[in-house]
């Protein structure tokens, strides 16, 4: 059993950076770090450290696997919303631990799953956004759930991004954003694009940094898009995106 | 300027790509380039399997590790965050740990059935032995030149081998604390020779 302090874990780094660890200790490790930017940093330098004095195989004629990659890869635009959609690994059994964190998030958050024409959305989620002791447990929820998937928003120039941690469930963190802060008469909205149509999904206020929304069950979402709107969203976009991702 | 004029020769435009960074070159798989990716293998290629060859010591794993790795690319290039590292450490990562899932699984494997029958199988003949024998001294670069004899032995047991630091501390009959000890030391040094040498060539 590992201790909570910093210190075990900063100590279990270099094992952790060569797979010298247990299950349970990568596990274990791996939540610390999505709340500890010092170990987080120190994995990183080592990583690249390893990774600079990783063998290589100058011999090796790797023209067959290339060939075999290159076989099996689909073009871009068949590659199915299945293969990459965290969405429809969606159980309806989730475990205790899961309920309960559902349940703590909705208990501060109002949860948005809405159509396009029903908006009824927390968006300064005050509570959220000034506990960061919370934020984070809830980020190691997320990371430690069944099915999670970190998903990338863009924008065109690649400048801006928005990092979603989606849990199986469909749970989703903002757990990184460099999208500036908007005035208070304005607001980030997250729209989920499917063949037909664009819903809301929800307001992500005016600074998106810590936001905690719910991805509707069985979306068939395309695209997920955020535009900047006036402060209390709109019913469909009314600016062109600023970020987004296609699936 | 990720332009790829249509009227060059594949050839030409393949070594337009040998000019982009991790990010640029991500980006293009994110529009379906493939040529992106098989530039993206030319440069990590040989390391990945060489890597993963080392660990598994088997050719067709590795090709299997290194197959399953750049199909995952392609499918989801958002997995990788350039600003979180290079590529090239984002693929190693992927390629070490599924080597070592697939050892492990292996000797697990190769455990249950030593019970049964009793066949000096490679990897559970004698742990120390085997890991020992496993290790090869010459492969590695002058980064580790600086370490002492503790620590690089540490560092190889638990990379090549695909032991935990708890099982190499059993093997070398020392404390867990002192392998993990040994460990981070030593890599630490690793980084530091490198920076240095960095630092020589570039002038920065
Ligand atoms: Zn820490």
């Amino acid at each position: 059993m590992i201790s909570s302090s910093h210190e075990n874990y900063f100590d279990l780094i270099g094992p952790y950076v060569l797979d010298a660890v247990d299950d349970n200790e990568r596990t274990t490790i791996e939540s610390h770090l999505l709340g500890c930017e010092i170990c987080a940093s120190e994995v990183a330098v080592l990583r690249e450290a390893l990774s600079s004095i990783a063998p290589s195989d100058d011999a090796a004629n790797l023209d067959d696997l290339w060939t075999s990659i290159s076989n099996t890869i689909e073009p871009k635009q068949n590659a199915g919303l299945a293969k990459i959609h965290p969405f429809p690994k969606q159980r309806t059994d989730s475990p205790g631990r899961q309920a309960a964190f559902i349940a703590s998030v909705a208990a501060f958050v109002a949860i948005a799953a809405v159509s396009a024409t029903t908006l009824v959305i927390d968006h300064n989620n005050p509570i959220l956004s000034s506990n960061t002791k919370l934020q984070t447990q809830i980020i190691h929820n997320v990371a430690n759930s069944p099915g999670h998937e970190y998903i990338t928003l863009k924008s065109t120039n690649k400048r801006l991004y928005l990092q979603l941690l989606i849990a199986g469930n469909g749970v989703a963190y903002v757990t990184k954003s460099d999208l500036p802060s908007l005035g208070n008469s304005n607001t980030y909205q997250l729209w989920g694009i499917s063949s037909s149509t664009i819903s809301s999904i929800s307001l992500l206020g005016s600074q998106t940094s810590g936001q905690v929304i719910s991805i509707p069950k069985n979306s068939n979402f395309k695209e997920l898009a955020v535009s900047q709107e006036p402060a209390g969203g709109s019913i469909s976009p009314t600016t062109t995106p600023i970020v987004t991702v296609q699936f | 300027m990720a332009s790829t004029p249509k009227s060059r020769s594949q050839e030409k435009q393949q070594s337009d790509y040998a000019l982009l960074d991790d990010r640029q070159l991500v980006d293009l798989l994110r529009s379906g380039d493939e040529l992106g990716l098989k530039e993206i293998f030319r440069r990590n290629s040989s390391m990945l399997h060489a890597t993963a060859n080392k660990v598994t010591r088997s050719s067709s794993a590795a090709d299997e590790i290194v197959q399953e790795i750049f199909v995952k690319l392609w499918a989801n290039p958002d997995s990788f965050d350039p600003d979180r590292g290079s590529l090239r450490s984002f693929l190693l990562v992927q390629a070490h740990r599924r080597s070592v899932d697939i050892i492990r699984s292996e000797q697990a494997r190769t455990m249950r059935e030593r019970r049964v029958d009793n066949a000096p199988t490679g990897r559970s003949a004698s742990v120390e032995e085997t890991a020992l024998g496993r290790i090869e001294l010459q492969s590695l670069t002058t980064a580790m030149k600086n370490l002492s004899d503790d620590e690089r032995i540490a560092i190889e047991l638990a990379y090549i081998t695909g032991h935990t630091y708890h099982e190499v501390a059993t093997i070398l009959s020392v404390p867990d604390g002192t392998i993990k000890s040994r460990i981070r030391t030593g890599l630490r040094k690793i980084k530091e020779t490198l920076d240095l040498n960095q630092r020589g060539v570039t002038d920065d």
